[in-house]
C-alpha cells in the first residue's frame, strides 16, 4: 500500500515566521503544520492496530513525530500517521503563531465531551464528510461490514450526513454484492450517498450503482458487471434462468434511483453484450435519449460488447453526476466546498481491515507452509503433530478474523476443512500419547 | 548500491545543487527567491548506457521497463525532491519501449517487455501531476521513444495547458505504439466469450481512460488498443480536433485497417497538431527546442562560466542521477538475487551445520532484496514471494535444531546410552 501520508517542508511563507515549522499533508490532504513544543492528538497504526495518543512534540523530522508520553517518548512514522490535531501551542520561543500560514485550520473539536472519533471529529463550522476507501476484491476488501460501521458512525451525527464510497475495485464475489445493496439501499435513506470512483469494475459497479450520486475521477471506469463462475472447466459466465434474474436486479436497482440518469437498459447492457446502448442528445437542451438499439447517435455498446463508461462518455451521456480528480474537486461538485471536512471515522475503519488483510497476506501464508515443518526438528512424532496442532489452531483464528467470505475467497481457507483437521489431529496425539503411556507401563 | 552508483550521485547531487555554477537554482527557493526560472526532468524510462560486463543487450528496454523501471519506489525521492525544489517547470522524458529497433528479428528479451499495473500506474501519473506541488499547467511531456503500455504514459499529459503553451513534445525519431496485440489479450483470455467481452471492454476502458485524463480523445485511445477500430479525424478550428471511429468520416484517415492496431509516426503527431516536433539531434538541443517553445528563451544547458557570466536557466538533474542509481542498484540486486537458486544446488559445504547457515545467509540476502524492491520481487516471481522465503528460513531452523539434536544425541551415545538410557550406544556415526 502506498504511504498514508506525505510529508513535505513548510511553505515559504510558514518558513519565515518560524523556521522549525514541517507541514504534514495527511491522505485526506489536510496539512497540519507542527513545531516542537505544540501539544498534539494523533492516531496511528502500529501493525494491526490502531492506536490513539496525545502529548507535546519533541521532534518532528522529515520522516518521522516524537510525542512525549509516559513511560517513554512514542515515535511515528509519518507514514503511519491516520490523523494529527494540534490542541495546545508551542511555549513562546520567538515564535507567536505557530499554526499561521496558509493551511493552518482551528483545531475546535466539533462536539464538547464527545470520545473515540468524534472527539478527532470535524472541526466547527465544517460539514463532516464520511469517506469509506473499499478497495480490493468484493468480499475481501469492500465489504459491507465497513459500510455498516460508517453508516452506524454517521448515525451519531443525525440524518442527512455525507457518506462518500470512495472506490477502487475489480469486482468479487455476487453473495457479497447481495449483502451490499441490503446495506446501501438502507443507508441512503438517511445519508446523502455518494460513490467517488477510481475503478469499479462487476461487483464495485454493482456497489457504485446503489448510490444517489457517482462522480469519476479522470482514470476512472465503471461498468462490465457479467456475472460468471469458475471452476475446472474453466470460466462460464450465468445463462438463462440465473441471467433473467441477474437482469431484473439491475432494473430493480435502475428503479431505486433516476431512471432517466441510469435507465434500466444501461444497467443491463453491462450484463450481457447482446443487450445494446446508444442515444442521443438534444444539442441545445442537453437531454439525452436512451436507446437498446444501435440507433442513437452516440454508441456506447454494441451486441458484441459489454459496457463500461469512462469520464468523457459517462459525463456526456449524463450516466455519471461529474468528474472529481482531487477532493477539493468532489467537495465543489457535492456543493460542499470549503465547508466540507473529511471525518477521520471512515479512514480509520479502512485502515484497520487492511492492516489486518495486509497482515494475513503474509502470516496465512506462511502456516500453511509451517505445517510441512513445523517441529521436526525435535524428532519427535508427538512434538511435531502439537506444532502442526498450534498451527491449525492459528489458521482456525485467521479464518474467523477474516470472515469466511475473506478467509475462502483470498486465503484458501475453509473453516470445516479446518475443524476437520484439528480433530484428526487431536485423535492422533491422543492415539500417540495412549501408545507412549502404554509402552511406559 | 555498488561503489559506482553512490559516487556518481554524489557528484550528481552537487551539480543540481549548484556547486560549480550559479547558485540561484541551488538555494532554497524559500530562503532566496530564485531570479530565473528552475526547470526539474523527470525520467519515464531511460536508455541506460550499456555495462562493460556486457549484460545488457543494446536497444533492449534496460532502463525503461514499466512497472520494474518506471515503478513508485525509483520516484519517492524524486516527488520529495520537487516537492523541496519547487521548480517552474517539470518536464517528464518518456523513454521505454518494450522492442528494440529490429523487432521483426523477435530477438527482444520478453522479461523486458512492460509490466503493466493500471492501478499502480494511475497512481503515479496522479502524484507526479497532483501531489508534487508543481501545477499541471507547469508540466509538459517529451516523448523520445514509446513503443507498448508506456503509450498510457504518453497521452497523460496534454497537448497544451490551460494558457495554449504547448505540453506534449516528441523527437523526430521516435517511435510511438501501442502493445502488441497479445499483451492487450492477456488481459482478457476466457474460454466464455461473455466473460471475455467483460473483461476486454474494462481493461480497454481501464487504458483508454489514461488518454482521456490527459485531455485526449477516447477513439485515439482506442485505435492503439483495439485492432477492429479504425480511425480519422477532422480539424475544428485551430487547435481542435474531432475524432471519429469510422475511416471515411474525418477528413484524415489514420486508421483504415480493421485488423490492425495502429502506430503513429512523429510527422503525424505533429501535422495534427498533438505535439511539437524538437529540433536537433542531440538531447541537448532538443532540450534547448522543448524550454524556447515553453517560453522560456535564456536557456543554457551549462551556467556559463566567470563571476560576471549572466545567470542563465539550467535543468535540474537530480531526477534523473536518482532514477539512474534506483535503476541500476535494481537491476544489480536482481542479477545477485537470480544467482541464488544456482547457488543453493551448488558450492554446499561439506558440514551440515555450516551448510544451514549458508543457506540461511543466501535466504536472508533473498528476503532483504525483495523488501526493498518491488522489482526485484515482480521479476523473481514465486521465488521472491515474502511468506515463502521466511518459511525457507524457519525451516532451516527446525533443520538445525534437528541436527544439533542428532549431535547431541550422537555425544550421548558415545558417553555410553541414549537419552533414555534405552540406547544401543555407540551414536551415530560422525
Amino acid at each position: 500500500m502506498s504511504a498514508a501520508v506525505a510529508l513535505v517542508a513548510g511553505t515559504a511563507t510558514s518558513a519565515h515566521a518560524a523556521a522549525d515549522v514541517v507541514t504534514i499533508t495527511l491522505r485526506s490532504g489536510k496539512r497540519v503544520p507542527v513545531e516542537v513544543g505544540q501539544h498534539v492528538t494523533v492516531r496511528y497504526r502500529d501493525g494491526s492496530k490502531m492506536v490513539s495518543a496525545e502529548g507535546d512534540v519533541v521532534e518532528v523530522t522529515a520522516s518521522s513525530l516524537q510525542i512525549s508520553a509516559k513511560p517513554d517518548p512514542i515515535t511515528i512514522e509519518v507514514s503511519k500517521l491516520l490523523d494529527l490535531k494540534v490542541t495546545g501551542s508551542a511555549p513562546a520561543a520567538g515564535s507567536t503563531t505557530p499554526a499561521a500560514g496558509p493551511d493552518a485550520r482551528p483545531v475546535t473539536p466539533a462536539t464538547a465531551g464527545a470520545t473515540g472519533a468524534r472527539s478527532l471529529g470535524v472541526d466547527a463550522g465544517k460539514v463532516p464528510v464520511f469517506v469509506l476507501p473499499l478497495e480490493g476484491m468484493v468480499g475481501v476488501g469492500l465489504r459491507h461490514q465497513e459500510m455498516q460501521k460508517v453508516a452506524a458512525l454517521a448515525d451519531s451525527f443525525g440524518p442527512g450526513q455525507v457518506i462518500v464510497m470512495k472506490i477502487s475495485s475489480g469486482g468479487g464475489m455476487v453473495v457479497e454484492g447481495d449483502d451490499i445493496s441490503v446495506d446501501l439501499l438502507e443507508i441512503k435513506k438517511r445519508h446523502r450517498l455518494v460513490a467517488w470512483i477510481e475503478e469499479a469494475i462487476s461487483g464495485a459497479a454493482f456497489t457504485a450503482m446503489c448510490a444517489d450520486e457517482i462522480y469519476l475521477m479522470g482514470h476512472a471506469v465503471i461498468g462490465s458487471i457479467t456475472m460468471f463462475s469458475s471452476g475446472q472447466g474453466g470460466q462460464k459466465s450465468i445463462e438463462g434462468d440465473a441471467l433473467v434474474a441477474w437482469l431484473g436486479r439491475m432494473q430493480q436497482l435502475a428503479d431505486t434511483g433516476d431512471p432517466k440518469k441510469r435507465p434500466g437498459m444501461a444497467l443491463k447492457a453491462m450484463v450481457y453484450s447482446p443487450l445494446m446502448l446508444s442515444y442521443d442528445k438534444d444539442p441545445i437542451t442537453g437531454v439525452v435519449t436512451w436507446h437498446d438499439t444501435m440507433e442513437g447517435e452516440f454508441e456506447l455498446s454494441t451486441a458484441e460488447e459489454n459496457l463500461d463508461f469512462t469520464c468523457q462518455t459517462g459525463i456526456h451521456s449524463g450516466f455519471i453526476d461529474g468528474r472529481a480528480d482531487t477532493w477539493d474537486e468532489l467537495m465543489v461538485k457535492l456543493d460542499l466546498g470549503a465547508r466540507g471536512e473529511r471525518h477521520p471515522g471512515g479512514d480509520e475503519i479502512f485502515e484497520e481491515w487492511t492492516a489486518l488483510l495486509e497482515d494475513a497476506e503474509i502470516k496465512v501464508p506462511l502456516l500453511t507452509q509451517r505445517l510441512n515443518y513445523a517441529g521436526t526438528g525435535s524428532g519427535d512424532p508427538l512434538v511435531i503433530m502439537r506444532a502442526q496442532l498450534r498451527v491449525i489452531e492459528e489458521l482456525i483464528s485467521w479464518s474467523k478474523r477474516l470472515g469466511i467470505r475473506a478467509a475462502a475467497g483470498q486465503f484458501q481457507l475453509d473453516p470445516e476443512t479446518l475443524k476437520q483437521l484439528k480433530e484428526q489431529l487431536e485423535r492422533q496425539i491422543k492415539d500417540l500419547q495412549k501408545q507412549k503411556s502404554n509402552q511406559q507401563d | 548500491m555498488t561503489h559506482r552508483t553512490r559516487l556518481s550521485i554524489t557528484l550528481s547531487t552537487l551539480l543540481a545543487f549548484g556547486v560549480g555554477r550559479g547558485q540561484a537554482v541551488a538555494q532554497d527557493p524559500a530562503a532566496s527567491p530564485r531570479s530565473q526560472p528552475l526547470i526539474y526532468e523527470v525520467p519515464l524510462g531511460m536508455d541506460i548506457e550499456m555495462r562493460a560486463d556486457g549484460d545488457f543487450k543494446p536497444d533492449a528496454n534496460t532502463g525503461g521497463q514499466l512497472g520494474t523501471d518506471v515503478h513508485p519506489d525509483a520516484y519517492k525521492e524524486i516527488i520529495e525532491d520537487i516537492k523541496k525544489k519547487k521548480p517552474d517547470l517539470l518536464v517528464f522524458t518518456l523513454d521505454s519501449a518494450d522492442m528494440n529497433r529490429v523487432d521483426y528479428m523477435g530477438d527482444d528479451d520478453q522479461a523486458e517487455f512492460s509490466n503493466l499495473n493500471h492501478k499502480e500506474l494511475r497512481r503515479l501519473v496522479k502524484k507526479f501531476q497532483e501531489e508534487t506541488g508543481v501545477p499541471k499547467d507547469s508540466q509538459c511531456i517529451w516523448i523520445k521513444d514509446c513503443v507498448g503500455w508506456p503509450i498510457l504514459l504518453a497521452f497523460s499529459w496534454p497537448t497544451f495547458n490551460a494558457a495554449g503553451v504547448p505540453s506534449m513534445f516528441i523527437s523526430a525519431d521516435a517511435r510511438l505504439r501501442g502493445p502488441l496485440y497479445p499483451q492487450v489479450a492477456r488481459f482478457h483470455n476466457s474460454n466464455d466469450i461473455e466473460v471475455t467481452r467483460k473483461w476486454r471492454e474494462c481493461t480497454n476502458g481501464m487504458s483508454y481512460a489514461f488518454f482521456e485524463y490527459g485531455g485526449h480523445d477516447r477513439n485515439l485511445g482506442l485505435c492503439f488498443l483495439r485492432p477492429d477500430w479504425t480511425l480519422s479525424v477532422s480539424f475544428k478550428g485551430r487547435h481542435e480536433l474531432e475524432w471519429f471511429k469510422e475511416p471515411e468520416d474525418g477528413d484524415y484517415t489514420l486508421d483504415d485497417n480493421p485488423k490492425a492496431l495502429m502506430g503513429l509516426t512523429p510527422d503525424t503527431m505533429i501535422e495534427l497538431g498533438i505535439a511539437r516536433r524538437l529540433a536537433g539531434e542531440t538531447r541537448e538541443e532538443q532540450l534547448t527546442h522543448l524550454v524556447q517553445l515553453r517560453g522560456i528563451t535564456d536557456y543554457a544547458t551549462k551556467q556559463p562560466a566567470g563571476p560576471d557570466a549572466p545567470e542563465t536557466v539550467v535543468v535540474d538533474q537530480t531526477g534523473v542521477e536518482l532514477f539512474r542509481t534506483y535503476v541500476e542498484d535494481w537491476r544489480d540486486t536482481y542479477k545477485e538475487c537470480s544467482e541464488i537458486p544456482r547457488q543453493l544446488q551448488q558450492d554446499t559445504d561439506p558440514d551440515p551445520m555450516r551448510e544451514l547457515s549458508r543457506r540461511q545467509k543466501l535466504y536472508e540476502n533473498l528476503l532483504r532484496a525483495c523488501k526493498k524492491y518491488e522489482a526485484v520481487q515482480r521479476r523473481l516471481g514465486q521465488m521472491g514471494s515474502i511468506p515463502m522465503i521466511l518459511a525457507r528460513l524457519e525451516e532451516i531452523d527446525e533443520q538445525r535444531k534437528g541436527l544439533s539434536r542428532q549431535r547431541k544425541d550422537a555425544d550421548d551415545g558415545d558417553s555410553g546410552g541414549g537419552r533414555n538410557g534405552r540406547g544401543f550406544g555407540g551414536g551415530l556415526p560422525r
